[in-house]
């Protein structure tokens, strides 16, 4: 299984790590979730998946003026977003907790 | 790093990813898609040569290029719109002129009605005016009651109900049908019936407008009616009716119903016999056209007034012997063949003269010879009838 399965599962968590880290704008994202590890991950997703979160309540978003380029939309976390995340994390480290036990024995 | 260096081509992607989602609620598209020339001008950045100048590797970017490094932008939109949750209708291909369609009419409708009422309320006096039509209302529920009775006897009443109540009852029971057609009608008015029913409510529009014009048929028909003098209409028939016969003795235009004649001592001369210059006989309304009459006679209708010429009558005499002995139509009878008769044990009233005697005219004697002062022809007649 590569990892774009994996990350279809987690995106949303993901992203929502990244934009808790820092308020972003959508290649931002990309290029932060790039920098982590996760290589697979498709522009398109990241953005739809901003979009999503924002729809739902979890993201706030606001246009900064550059100079350099475009204004450009920045997203920054929710209260309803932080829960969420706290939530959500919880779960993956209980999930991956899990997983590393039962896979303890595979790799060997 | 710079992105207000604008790529064509990524410009061309970015455009063409939103024409895959095009039907998607625009709110929804921009906030897909603000950013995402400027996303793409980035990420293409990131992936340039180090020392390359960036304008000039944004401007020499060709689509291929763009479409390699990004994938087709049908796939794309297709990413993008599944991350985000949306759903991108699918193009229907004779679907959408025909939605196009019903929402041209839609638009149009709504801009007609508010057109009208932007009209009404600069106009102030429509809006009064309306106003007082409205309550006019019930005035036309009571009418389109009666022009439903109007319209109901002219289709089957003929038969039934003498010709003269085609816009008023004359016996209790029109009365009753039209008091009750008025009542339904204003209960109509006033609740409405079938307000939903698409058919139904035609059919009944129709009703409507048939009834309006009954109604209106109706007044115009009554006025005239009322504004009339009957005694000149009856004469005007009768007129016309010798007109058409071409028969009768008119005195200044008025056709006479009687005549009496006088011998030259001004004694009045009783069964006298009148004939023309070729020995025709004067008759006041043909037998022919009595006998047509005597049929509207025996549906309670009139002529001559109230009465008959008794020279009609089997025995009574000859039309053109005068003067004539009026008949009232009560007196008159049907025998078991249908002829008209006397009615048993009803005498002939006497005729009045119209003077006892006229003054005696100098210069003629009363027997028969003739003066020769006399303007009369003295030659008899050529052929008696």
């Amino acid at each position: 299984m590569d990892n774009s399965q994996l990350l279809k599962g987690v995106l949303d968590v993901a992203v929502l790590a990244v934009v808790r880290r820092e308020d972003s704008y959508g290649y931002d994202v990309v290029r932060s979730l790039r920098a982590a590890g996760l290589t697979e991950v498709g522009d398109a997703s990241v953005y739809g998946t901003l979009r999503r979160l924002y729809a739902n309540g979890s993201l706030t978003s606001y246009v900064v003026p550059s100079e350099e380029g475009p204004n450009r939309k920045y997203y920054g976390v929710t209260s309803q977003g932080r829960t969420a995340l706290a939530h959500q994390a919880k779960q993956w480290s209980e999930f991956a907790g899990t997983m590393s036990d039962l896979l303890v024995d595979a790799e060997a | 790093m710079s992105t207000l260096i604008r790529s064509e081509a990524v410009a061309f992607y970015a455009a063409r990813v939103r024409a895959e989602l095009a039907g998607v609620d625009p709110d929804v598209l921009d906030e897909l898609t603000d950013g995402l020339a400027a996303d793409l001008t980035e990420a293409l950045l990131d992936g340039m040569p180090q020392d390359a100048d960036p304008a000039a590797y944004l401007t020499d970017l060709a689509v291929e290029d763009v479409d390699a490094r990004f994938g087709s932008p049908r796939d794309y939109a297709s990413e993008l719109a599944a991350a985000a949750d949306v759903v991108v209708p699918a193009p229907e291909g004779a679907g959408r002129p025909r939605r196009g369609l019903r929402a041209a009419l839609a638009d149009t409708r709504a801009g007609l009605r508010a057109d009208r009422e932007a009209f009404v309320a600069r106009h102030g006096w429509m809006q009064t005016s309306l106003e007082f039509l409205h309550s006019l209302r019930p005035l036309w529920w009571v009418a389109r009651g009666w022009g439903l009775y109007i319209l109901a006897f002219a289709l089957i009443g003929r038969r039934l109900v003498h010709a003269r109540h085609q816009f008023l009852p004359g016996e209790l029971l029109g009365w009753v049908v039209l008091l009750g057609l008025v009542i339904a009608s204003v209960q109509v008015g006033r609740h409405g019936l079938w307000r939903n029913a698409g058919w139904r409510r035609s059919l009944l529009r129709l009703v409507g407008v048939a009834t309006a014009v009954s109604a209106l048929v109706g007044v115009v028909a009554l006025t005239s009616v009322a504004t009339t003098d009957h005694a000149a209409q009856s004469w005007q028939s009768y007129e016309q009716g010798l007109q058409e016969r071409e028969n009768g003795v008119f005195i200044d235009g008025r056709p006479a119903s009687n005549l009496f004649v006088y011998d030259p001592e001004g004694r009045p001369v009783d069964g006298a016999r009148i004939l023309d210059q070729d020995g025709r006989p004067v008759l006041l309304g043909m037998p022919e056209y009595a006998q047509e009459t005597w049929g509207y006679v025996g549906n309670s209708g009139q002529w001559f007034g109230d009465s008959f010429p008794s020279a009609l009558l089997p025995g009574g005499g000859d039309l053109h012997q005068y003067p004539y002995r009026y008949v009232p139509n009560s007196s008159l009878d049907t025998d078991v063949e249908g002829d008209i008769t006397l009615a048993p044990n009803v005498t002939i009233p006497p005729t009045e003269w119209p003077e006892d005697s006229l003054p005696a005219l100098p210069g003629l004697r009363s027997d028969s010879g003739h003066d020769e002062d006399s303007a009369a022809s003295t030659s008899a007649p050529d052929d008696v009838p």
